[in-house]
């Protein structure tokens, strides 16, 4: 009986269930591209994360709390005089929390989660998501639905008409996104997964289409490959909200990944993507192409701490670059 | 006594401590899921289509399973 109680008291209390993740992160963006809600210049975000894989059977949930400090200086707006200016804002941090629950019975996984920014932010967002996974086969086969609906706010910025008017676009930006995927395991070496995908920022750009296709193939236990490729336009049906042309893009990434050591991962990528903007008046298309280099690796130092870092430095036809780096641990209790 | 001792030890050091099934076969090794690869999402520099908080790419969390 001792004998049992003894086996008991050294195993039964260190299940791995519980893990804490702390992660900084690094970006230098030098971009003229005014995108919304993406900052420029040097960018400094840290994120500190936890998941619970066994609060209940087949339920686990997971969260973060990041605190970013964005460097918004370079990112200018027309004002009602039609001038150009700088957004206008003293923040020096942003923190946005994120929550989601997961729960799996039989073939079935659902999830839920949402998330929002907790301080004043000059594109401040709150957000819900939902997915829903059928496993088939021995989950060799897996069908999918991924719902995401946002509402984001940006600083009040005007643009010019195709007759030179003045209009204020909408401070109040709301969004939505439905993905429709399907992934099967083709060989015991290689798998393939593809993604129908359709989104929109209600009055501010035309509903877009996408479809991403991502194959997975293992040359040997230790080495392993994966290739995407992607596609996604707007409909060009639909009417412009402002002075901007109608997007498309597509590209394609590949990643080659190692495991030397069973405890050790490293990873290489190479990326390239092809932006086009058409212009509905002049029928001019700018065209953005970048060329993207990651590398990535994840350290399992004991039972309890990995290690992982990563990095990428992307340039594009229009000289601009963007370095991002990222360094972090996982502690698993 | 000893033995119990002895068995327990060895189990706690060979692993009893992580009893979650990782199955690392080809195809389900963590080098080969979609969602989880270990290099940086590519980013946009011209178009925006993306909904949500993709934008500052910055957000990333090792431990959710978003």
């Amino acid at each position: 009986m001792r004998s049992l109680i003894l086996i008991f008291l050294f195993c039964s209390p260190t299940v791995a269930s519980e893990k804490f993740s702390l992660t900084y992160n690094y970006r230098s963006s030098q971009s003229e591209s005014q995108l919304e809600n993406t900052p420029n210049g040097v960018f400094h975000s840290q994120t500190l994360g936890y998941q619970n894989e066994n609060i209940l059977p087949g339920l686990s949930v997971s969260g973060s709390l990041v605190t970013q400090q964005p460097d918004y200086s370079k990112n200018t707006i027309l004002n009602d005089q039609g001038v150009s200016e700088n957004i206008r804002t003293d923040l020096t941090s942003e923190y946005i929390a994120d929550a989601q629950m997961d729960f799996t019975r039989g073939n079935n996984d659902i999830s839920f989660g949402g998330f929002s920014f907790l301080s004043d932010s000059p594109y401040s967002q709150r957000g819900i998501r939902a997915s829903y996974k059928y496993n088939l086969y021995g989950k060799t086969s897996i069908l999918g639905v991924r719902l995401l609906y946002v509402d984001q706010e940006r600083p009040l910025s005007y643009y010019f008409d195709d007759n030179l008017q003045l209009f204020a676009k909408s401070t109040e930006v709301f969004g939505h996104e439905y993905i429709l995927f399907y992934e099967q395991v083709i060989s015991k070496n290689y798998k393939a997964a593809v993604e129908l995908l359709t989104s929109q920022k209600v009055k501010d750009r035309p509903a877009n289409y996408g479809i991403n296709l991502k194959q997975g193939y293992a040359f040997t236990s230790r080495l392993f490959s994966q290739l995407k490729l992607s596609y996604k336009a707007e409909d060009r049906g639909q009417r412009l909200h402002d002075d901007r042309g109608f997007f498309s893009a597509y590209g394609g990434e590949a990643i080659l990944t190692a495991e030397p050591i069973y405890d050790l991962l490293i990873s290489a990528s190479y990326a390239l993507n092809v932006e086009r903007e058409k212009n509905s008046v002049s029928g001019m298309t700018t065209q953005v192409g970048s060329d993207q280099f990651g590398l990535g690796a994840q350290y399992a130092l004991n039972r309890s701490i990995t290690l992982e870092f990563m990095g990428s430095y992307a340039v594009t036809n229009t000289d601009l670059t963007d370095y991002s780096v990222r360094g972090g641990f996982i502690w698993a209790q | 006594m000893r033995v119990a001792l002895a068995l327990s030890i060895l189990l706690f050091g060979s692993g009893c401590a992580q009893l979650e099934f990782v199955d690392r076969g080809r195809v389900n090794h963590p080098a080969m899921d979609f969602n989880g690869a270990l290099v940086p999402e590519t980013n946009n520099y011209l178009t925006g289509m993306d909904v949500g908080k993709k934008g500052s790419s910055s957000e990333a969390c090792s431990v959710c399973a978003h």
